[in-house]
């Protein structure tokens, strides 16, 4: 019961974090300060890669918005010199062309139904004076299948007057986050997977 | 026009795979074949695929060795029988004629990192008198696995050049020499990596029948893939025999263009050097569109030329047409090819039109 009422405490202060978060980069958009994207409206791609062995078979796996309409909410804002903000994504929208392997991915591998979304939160992106940069090392907490764990990776931000382009590249371990590597009729998926986001819109 | 349906020309997969598969993002046979440079039996996974994005309709239990055998995981087993309706129509006399063309079985067995690959099935002879005549092994190898991307082989299996297409009738294959039943004895080693794969193989030629007089030499083949749908490559051939020594060096292509489509293409020069001390260059080249609107279902357009010898126009063969190809369930594909074909040497002023009818089942 104790660990209950702990866990929902975390939670309720995690919520509470979030909440103010968004609400000063709101403020900071509205204050000129910054300017703020919104992930469920601006344009965006999601994808994934993982190898597998032998053969080197490459699955790449991308968000279908046909699968589930916006599969990626929330948003991104520039402060002074930093972009955070927090993306979630619907992870039934991913899609690899094989009917067969999305229903394995999403059932025995992502589990889908117990953990429907993947949540990036950005805790650290220096941006250059100029709001446009290639390869800046970012920070964040990726929480997926259940488990949170920071993420690092390398962003592409491109800032003008009213639009945003963010790109993000990461890699994960798929025993990180407690997945079990997949595996099929003697294929074998590397533990490693690199994730790449792109989005790009209007800024507010 | 006259229109032949002829035995000359019968074009079939034999023991080639289906590089078209790139469009899925399987750009190394490996995947589905057991063998390195793919063709032949299939990998479980191969197996699978073969439901999944090779038919039109199916279920995942009949894609097991002839519908219900599941073999233990150390045995692989596999094998092909193919039927072709011919017709051949001159000014003089039609012949129609049902022929079985293929009768294979293959089998690979597996042990730690060792592979035993074999194909045993009836041979090309007309009327076979012995055992020994009516019986054939074309492929039988051992494999090492060293690692995931590294592993060497010796047998007789068909040497990586260029495509592996399905087609081995184009000039590309059988012009060259990449044919079936031209198989040799090769040691080779190779390398499959996420982005690069090498081929280095040594060629004995026919060591079980010198008087064939096949050519023996070296063959080196890489390729990179800039993402999981365009492959390049290029490759390097040397073979010797008592008459000549030739190369063959040039690029090939596999590129999904958009998933349905997929653009294939092969372009070799040819080096001839004659034991009469002519020497002499050529070329021969080969294209293949494949439009898949629904899955299991191709449309396709082809075209190849060869030319043996730049300095003689008569060495020119030039081919293309039309088809459509067709896996209604696992374990069948249907082809139906029109073709127009001009030979020089033959006829300079008209084209030949072939038909030619197939049906394949695989084990």
């Amino acid at each position: 019961m104790a660990n209950h009422l702990s866990d929902a405490n975390i939670f309720l202060r995690e919520e509470t974090v979030k909440t103010i978060t968004f609400v000063f980069l709101s403020l900071c958009a509205v204050q000129g300060l910054g300017a703020a994207l919104d992930l469920g409206k601006a344009k965006n791609s999601i994808e994934f890669l993982a190898v597998g062995q032998p053969s080197a078979l490459r699955v790449r796996g991308r968000a279908n918005s046909e699968k589930v309409s916006q599969p990626l909410k929330g948003s991104l804002a520039i402060t002074a010199h930093t972009l955070l903000g927090t993306a979630t994504f619907a992870l039934a929208a991913l899609e690899t062309g094989i009917e067969l392997r999305d229903s394995h991915m999403k059932e025995k591998y992502l589990e889908v139904k117990k953990y429907p979304d993947a949540e990036l939160t950005l805790t650290r992106l220096d941006l250059p004076e100029s709001h446009k940069g290639e390869n800046l090392p970012f920070e964040g907490t990726l929480s997926l299948h259940g488990v949170k764990k920071t993420v690092k990776g390398l962003a592409s931000v491109d800032k003008t007057e009213s639009n945003l382009s963010a790109k993000f590249e990461f890699k994960i371990k798929l025993d990180d986050f407690g997945i079990q590597i997949p595996s099929y009729m003697g294929i074998k998926i590397a533990n490693e997977v690199t994730v790449n986001s792109a989005s790009e819109g209007m800024v507010q | 026009m006259k229109t032949l349906f002829s035995l000359l020309f019968f074009a079939t997969a034999f023991a080639f795979g289906y590089p078209e598969n790139i469009r899925h993002g399987y750009v190394n046979c490996t995947t589905c074949h057991v063998s390195p440079n793919g063709g032949g039996i299939l990998t479980p996974y191969g197996r699978s695929l073969s439901r999944e994005v090779i038919s039109t309709w199916g279920t995942e239990a009949e894609t097991k060795w002839m519908y219900f055998v599941e073999p233990p995981d150390w045995l692989n087993l596999g094998g092909n029988i193919r039927w072709i309706q011919t017709r051949k129509d001159t000014p003089t006399y039609r012949q129609d004629r049902f022929i079985l063309m293929q009768a294979d079985f293959e089998a690979a067995a597996t042990y730690d990192k060792f592979s035993f690959v074999g194909t045993l099935g009836r041979s090309e002879f007309d009327r076979p008198k012995t055992v020994g005549e009516f019986l054939v092994s074309h492929r039988h190898y051992l494999m090492y696995k060293h690692s995931d991307e590294i592993t060497f082989r010796a047998g007789r299996f068909l040497q990586a050049f260029g495509l592996a297409v399905g087609d081995h009738t184009v000039v590309t294959r059988r012009t060259l020499g990449f044919d079936q039943n031209r198989e040799t004895y090769n040691v080779e080693a190779s390398y499959i990596g996420e982005k690069y794969d090498l081929y280095v193989t040594l060629n004995l030629g026919r060591i079980d029948q010198p008087s064939y007089k096949r050519e023996r030499g070296a063959s080196v083949r890489g390729s990179m893939q800039t993402n999981e749908k365009y492959k390049y490559g290029l490759g390097y051939y040397f073979g010797h025999n008592e008459n000549s020594d030739r190369q063959l060096f040039g690029p090939y292509a596999l590129v999904a263009l958009i998933k349905p489509l997929v653009f294939l293409q092969e372009t070799d020069f040819i080096r001839t050097a004659s034991g009469s001390g002519a020497d002499y260059w050529g070329l021969a080249h080969y294209a293949k569109l494949d439009f898949e609107p629904i899955q299991g279902l191709h449309f396709f357009l082809m075209e190849d030329f060869y030319r043996g010898d730049f300095r003689n126009a008569l060495t020119v063969t030039n081919s293309f047409g039309a088809g459509i190809q067709f896996f209604p369930r696992p374990h069948f594909e249907l082809i139906a090819q029109f073709q127009r074909m001009k030979i020089l040497a033959v006829d300079p002023n008209h084209y030949n039109d072939y038909l030619w009818l197939q049906m394949h089942f695989y084990l």
